[in-house]
Parts: C-alpha cells; structure tokens; sequence
C-alpha cells in the first residue's frame, strides 16, 4: 500500500479522505470523502462519511462507515457499522457489527453479535455469539455454536454444516441456550441442534436435539434425535 | 420469463455436483446471481436455475477447473478483464491474431508490443475481417480508427460494428445498444459484428 501520512486525532476534529499511512482516532473523528490507509485504529468514536478502503481494523471504540468497506484484517471489540457493502477478508468479532447490505470475506470469527441486511459470502464462518441474516448465509464450513439468545438466517448453505448448542459455563443461573431459526438449510454433511427450520435438503442429515424441522430431504442417510421432530421426510436419489 | 426451469435439487442431480460445490462457486461469481431464482413450491422454497445457461455453464466449469483455479475462472467468466496484459508473440502464438495482422494493426494504431483487453479486441476483430476476406485494408484501417476513436464506448455496452459499402464508397459504423437499423437500397452491409461475441471468442481463446 502506498506510504501516506499518518492521521491522528486526539480530541476531536473533522478530516478530508484521502490516502494515509495509519488513521488513529482517539476522541471523536469525522472523515468526509473516500478514504484509504494502510491501518485504521478506533480507541473512541468515528465516522467515515464514503468509503472506507484498510488493510488492518481494530476498533475499541465506536465506528461507522457509511459507504461500502473493504479490509484484509479486522478485529472488532466495540462496535461497527457499515451502511452498504463490505468485504472483510478476515474477520474477528468480539463486539457487534452491522452491515447494511452484502458481507464478504475469506474468514469469519464471531464471538459478538453481527447483524446483516444482504448475503453474507465466507470460506468458513464460525460464530459462538448470534447474528441476524437477512439474505444467504453461504460458506463452505459452517460451525454455530448456540450459547445464547436467537440466531437468524433466512437460508443457509455450504459443504458442512455444524450447529450446536453450547451451555453457558460462566453463567450457572438459567438454563438457557440459543436457538438458531432459518427457513432453509442446505448442506453436504448437515448436524443440527437446537434449529427451526422449513426444510433441510443435504446427503447426510443428522438431527439432534431440540429441533423442529418442517421437511428434510436427503440423499444418503438421515439420523435423528427422540427429542426433535421433523413433519417430513423424502429421500431422493442422486 | 418463459425460460425452462430447473430446480436445484434436479440440477445436483443431473450435474452430478454437491451442494458445498454449488454453494462454493456461487461464493467465487461463478454462477450469477441472477440465475438463482427463489419460487415457493407445495413443499416449500425451492431455488430454481435456467436449465440451458447454468448447464452449460457448469459444464464449462467441469471441463476447465482441472486447469485453472477457481478464481482464474472467476475472471473468465465475470465481463471485468480490465488487468490482463498480453505480449504480441504471445497473441500470435495462441493463434488469436496472425502476424501480419499484427503488424498493420501496429503500423496503422503505433502502440508498443505489450497488449490490453481492449487492444486485443480490436486486433482481433480486425483479424477477423480481413481474414474472412470480407474487407480490405483500407476498410481494416478505417475500422481500427473507429474502435480506438470510441475507446471507451464499447468497454461498458453492447457495441456492434457494421461496414457497409455503396457504389464503391464504404463506411463503418460502430452502433451502441440498438435494436436495428437500416439503410437505403443498394447499401450492401459487408460485415456485421457484435463485440460482446468477440469478447468472449477471445476470452474461450484465452484460456
């Protein structure tokens, strides 16, 4: 990337974009046009009123973005909102994330919370947290760790799917564990638990507890738990 | 859209692929997602492809991801070809334009051996031409400094190159997104040719 200047702001100020070596904002700050560096670091609150083009992200504070967004790292410990497309090769959430329209990128770990307007397009996705979907949830490995509150995706699909639910060992009171809903799933190699969902269509299903599920298709074998049920079952030939 | 349609299911079916395969080449723009139509059915929601195109398509695929990985098939597919960069023996040897050609290309346009998309292009539709014997050279020059003149026309739409000659006298013309035209009597079209056809021609060439 190319060597700029560095931006710091230290108290709060309003910046034109541009090409910069290393933003880092640790009050409040406000670039105007399409901007560009090599790392962008948020300690306090920020706006980026275009678009947003990094190599490296962390974010303490608060950020927004309020075009498209494109980053190689990205590590998330506040909050971060991205008002149209973004393209976040790796990807670690520990606090929450908002994309307004498409989400896409190599790798995908989500311990936070992130909420998706468009599809969301990953080589593998991980989340032990929660997230919103509105679109396609596309990725080759999936593994959701369900450890609390509603998950959402409007389809879900990939080469393997892995949903499980996952106690809450530091929280001992309420028994509570998530609950992943999604109106269709489709996989190679599908595990469920915990799961509504419309229908399931893979070669191999295997259903665990506490799931309801509409209808499953599947090809090879299809396993399923006492405890969930599925209205109904077809299996067709490949 | 009275296109045939063909569910996925029937599609994994008859391609012999698997979801993780179909899911991943939807992920790497492989298959546009404009082919993906969402239709609620009797047993619920059901994706839908237009049976010729996403056939031949992953055929396509099936043939060529032995060769190449699947991003380079990503840029062969996707109409965005803006960095590729081509050496004059380079074109000549993978039989896209004759040397001759090249070398009145190059009298007639003066650029340097190194060649972009669009320098392929108009070499080639040029190759093309004069090979079928369909014009000559003075039309072929005439037809070179309308390609370079509207350079940036023909990037973005669907151009369409026409040469037409009366009483002896040719024109070429080079006609951007229009449904057809027409010309008076005894206006004889000696060429027609669609650039987006010749984009891909080279593309298939290409790889």
């Amino acid at each position: 990337m190319t060597r700029g200047q560095n931006l710091t702001i230290n108290g709060s100020g309003n910046y034109p974009g541009g090409q910069y070596d290393k933003i880092s904002i640790r009050g409040d700050g406000t670039i105007n046009t399409d901007v560009e560096c090599s790392a962008f670091h948020i300690f306090g609150t920020s706006e980026a009123l275009e678009n947003l083009k990094t190599g490296s992200v962390k974010v303490f504070g608060e950020a927004e973005v309020k075009g498209n967004m494109e980053s190689e790292e990205m590590l998330i410990m506040g909050t971060m909102a991205v008002g149209g497309r973004a393209a976040l090769k790796k990807m670690k959430i520990l606090g929450t994330l908002d994309v307004g329209e498409n989400l896409t990128g190599d790798e995908a770990n989500i311990k936070g919370t992130i909420s998706v307007g468009g599809d969301v397009e990953y080589e593998t996705f991980e989340s032990s947290g929660g997230f919103e979907i509105k679109g396609l949830l596309n990725a080759d490995k999936i593994n959701i760790s369900l450890r609390f509150g509603q998950s959402f995706a409007e389809e879900i699909g990939g080469g393997m799917i892995t949903v499980k639910k996952k106690s809450n060992s530091f929280l001992p009171f309420g028994k509570e564990t998530g609950m992943l809903t999604a109106k269709v799933i489709e996989g190679d190699i599908v595990y469920l638990e915990n799961t509504k969902a419309d229908i399931v269509r893979g070669k191999k299903v295997k259903i665990g507890t506490g799931c309801q599920i509409g209808t499953v298709e599947y090809t090879n074998e299809l396993t399923q738990d006492q405890s969930s049920t599925i209205k109904t079952k077809t299996k067709t030939n490949l | 859209m009275s296109e045939d349609l063909i569910s996925k299911k029937d599609l994994l079916d008859l391609a012999g692929i698997s979801y993780g395969q179909l899911y991943r080449w939807k992920r790497k723009d492989l298959i546009p997602e404009d082919w993906f139509i969402r239709k609620s059915t009797f047993t619920g929601q059901e994706t839908f492809f237009p049976k010729v195109k996403i056939l031949e398509r992953i055929n396509k695929i099936q043939m060529m991801k032995e060769n190449l990985s699947l991003d380079e098939l990503a840029d062969m597919f996707s109409p965005n070809i803006a960095d590729l960069q081509l050496e004059k023996d380079e074109l000549i040897k993978r039989n896209i334009v004759s040397k001759t050609v090249i070398d009145y290309y190059l009298e007639i346009e003066k650029g340097g051996p190194e060649f972009n998309f669009s320098r392929i292009l108009e070499v080639y539709v040029l190759e093309k031409l004069l090979q079928s014997g369909e014009i000559n050279l003075d039309e072929g020059k005439m037809l070179i400094q309308v390609l370079l003149d509207n350079k940036s026309l023909i990037k973005q739409k669907s151009a369409e190159l026409v040469i037409t000659r009366k009483l002896g006298v040719s024109s070429c013309f080079l006609i951007i997104n229009t449904e057809s035209f027409h010309f008076e009597r005894g206006t004889k079209i000696v060429a027609q040719l669609s650039l987006m056809a010749c984009m891909e021609e080279i593309k298939s060439k290409l790889l």
